[in-house]
């Protein structure tokens, strides 16, 4: 199985996307993967990338792709026209699945993913098979348990008229009325097949197929509320739903199978308000992590910056907001690398270890190889920002081998690390606060949670004294000796293992800075807003402005 | 009402406890409700009793525990 990725559709608003490949290279069947929106895209980029290679395996092309505004894809959530440019997106990977060489196309669609792919079949016309994939009933309703659950869990600021928030994006006004405008138009060229799988719970969407006038094949959704409403740490693939799908969509028979052909195009120019910018899919280090490296023309001579995954979401980051960041600061002139480390998102599994896995031992050598491919003559100069997970691991990382800066957003620091589960814990960490099985009752049992708000304080102090050797103000000592400039963005709980550290010799180099009330995984607009414009005053203030550009400063 | 109201959190709401053993006034959240279950126990409170939900009623306490269910149940004029 091949998978390339590559950058297609309007070369003024470029699309991002993957096609996996059957090993032979030969396919006649193209099965185009329309992803959910949102919070949901989020939670499902890793479920679609195994199916994609699944599909490939059975001897299908398989394209997945990023909307226009989503992933990788150019432009943002914010911008006018969702809908159509959605739905434009879908028609631009039928066309890519086409030139590759593979005439009989199939769509398979998740959530409000399915409503889109069933849209477009009935107005395209041509779709071999259609998989409705625990659809939403409209995207009235999609909008509207989105932005619940957004209210349910977050403090909202208000937004412009008829904006709505759902996790971790806005939706215009425009993009909540088209949504729910949206149906299944009557289809004269309809889809020859339709399989609809529906939670158990829930009646199947049957609104979407009623137009399309084929009666649809049922089964079930197993695992959904496992993908899709857990936290994104203990996330689970359907590994049943997907391979129901695989052997539904199958070619039967011995179909002929022509060769592939994928076009080649590693790169792509983007616009970020007047600045042009490129960016460039890459494979870092032997082990193929995969990464986006965004550049300006005239990049500036100052460190390269290093986005590394949250928790196990993708490279895109943590509410698209690697993406969001990697443009405006290319646009300011900085070179940006957002990466997959080894077993996440879209990067190889190193020999020897289980992929998806967060915080195993290897993500110490994932960083310092990224660090050398990002900037083989001097791998220091880069600044490490990291989210959760990614905010330990640079922290972690800068203690190993020193770097300019590292911008670490609600870091934890007390987790179990995953060695412990066959050995001990990895010498390396030095920051880590293991967490113990009675840690772990005292902090999961929901009876207790009146009583952990009360002891946080008192809670700590006892971590820390247990842990004397991993307080921070030995590590943030050697930070500070390395001259690496450290900022430190979290809400209260996310920041007091920190609050040893101000006073001391060279605490200029050290800022922590504590955002009241700061979601953790920064669903709420406002909570984005506020950690972007600290990271980039941090930017400007320190690595910015004696910088001249790289290319005067190498031609001098 | 209450009854209605109970075996709709029974069926969405995924309590780590039971909720016939928790009282009216009982957290719901502090018993393992999480954020995505309150949403489905919403549309689920608003398929059983034909009600929608304003948004100024979308917050964590309208759905806390079962009597702050009712009540804002019996605010939308529900008629059972």
């Amino acid at each position: 199985m091949t998978a390339t990725p590559l950058w297609f559709g309007p070369e003024e608003r470029p699309l991002f996307g993957w096609a996996h490949q059957p090993p032979d290279g030969r396919a006649n069947a193209a099965v185009v993967l329309c992803p959910p929106l949102a919070r949901e895209l989020t939670c499902t980029h890793y479920t679609y990338r195994l199916l994609a290679e699944a599909l490939a395996e059975a001897g299908m092309l398989a394209i997945r792709f990023d909307y226009d505004g989503t992933g990788d894809s150019a432009g943002s959530d914010r911008d006018p026209g969702r809908v159509e440019a959605w739905l434009g997106s879908i028609s631009e990977a039928i066309a890519l699945a086409r030139r590759c060489g593979a005439p009989d196309v199939s769509l398979v669609g998740m959530r409000v993913g399915a409503l889109l792919a069933a849209v477009s079949a009935a107005r395209l016309g041509g779709i071999d098979s259609l998989v409705l994939w625990d659809a939403v009933a409209s995207g009235r309703a999609f909008v509207r348990e989105q932005s619940a659950l957004q209210r349910l869990r977050s403090d909202l600021k208000a937004l412009g008229e008829g904006q709505v928030e759902l996790p971790g994006f806005i939706y215009s006004a425009e993009t909540v009325a088209d949504l729910g405008a949206l149906r299944v138009p009557q289809a004269s060229e309809p889809p020859r097949r339709v399989l609809m799988l529906s939670r158990g719970d829930r009646r199947p969407a049957r609104e979407l197929t009623e137009r399309l006038g084929v009666d649809p094949e049922l089964g079930e959704a197993v695992g959904q509320d496992r993908l899709l409403e857990l936290e994104p740490l203990y996330h689970e693939v359907p590994a049943e739903s997907s391979a129901t799908i695989v052997e539904w969509l199958r070619p039967g028979g011995t179909p002929a199978r022509a060769g592939l052909s994928v076009p080649e195009c590693d790169v792509a120019t983007l616009d970020a308000d007047g600045i042009r910018l490129t960016e460039r899919s890459v494979w870092l280090s032997d082990v193929a992590m995969f990464g986006v490296l965004t550049e300006p023309e005239k990049p500036l001579e100052a460190p390269s910056i290093m986005l590394l995954n949250a928790g196990n979401d993708w490279h895109v980051g943590p509410n698209r907001l690697w993406v969001d960041v990697a443009r405006r600061w290319a646009a300011m002139g900085f070179r940006c690398l957002r990466f997959d480390q080894s077993g996440l998102g879209d990067s190889a599994t190193r020999p020897g270890t289980r992929p998806h896995v967060v915080r195993l031992p290897e993500a110490f050598e994932d960083v310092r190889e990224a660090q050398e491919a990002l900037e083989p003559a001097d791998p220091t100069n880069v600044i490490m920002v990291g989210l959760c997970s990614g905010g330990y691991q640079a922290l972690e990382n800068a203690l190993v081998r020193p770097a300019r800066g590292v911008y670490a957003i609600n870091p934890i620091l007390h987790f179990t690390p995953p060695e412990l589960a066959w050995g001990p814990m990895d010498p390396r960490r030095r920051i880590c606060f293991p967490s113990t099985s009675l840690v772990s009752v005292y902090r999961r049992l929901p009876l207790l949670a009146p009583l952990r708000r009360r002891l946080r304080g008192i809670a700590w102090r006892a971590v820390r004294l247990m842990h004397r050797d991993r307080d921070p103000s030995s590590w943030l000592d050697q930070l500070r000796a390395n001259q690496v400039r450290v900022l430190v963005v979290g809400g209260e709980n996310e920041t007091r293992p920190f609050g040893s550290s101000s006073g001391r010799e060279g605490a200029e180099l050290i800022e922590i800075d504590v955002v009241p009330g700061l979601d953790h995984a920064l669903m709420p607009a406002w909570h984005r807003d506020a950690v972007i414009e600290r990271m980039t005053e941090h930017l400007v203030k320190h690595f910015a402005p004696a910088a001249a550009p790289r290319a005067e400063r190498e031609s001098a | 009402m209450r009854e209605q109201i109970r075996q709709v959190i029974a069926e969405h709401a995924r309590l780590s406890t039971p909720i016939e053993v928790l009282g009216d006034e009982g957290d719901l959240f502090a018993a393992g409700m999480t954020s995505h279950a309150s949403v489905n126990v919403m549309l689920a409170l608003e398929d059983t009793f034909e009600v929608e939900f304003p948004e100024a009623m979308l917050r964590k306490s309208t759905f806390a525990n079962v009597a702050s269910i009712e009540a804002a149940l019996c605010e939308l004029t529900v008629s059972v």
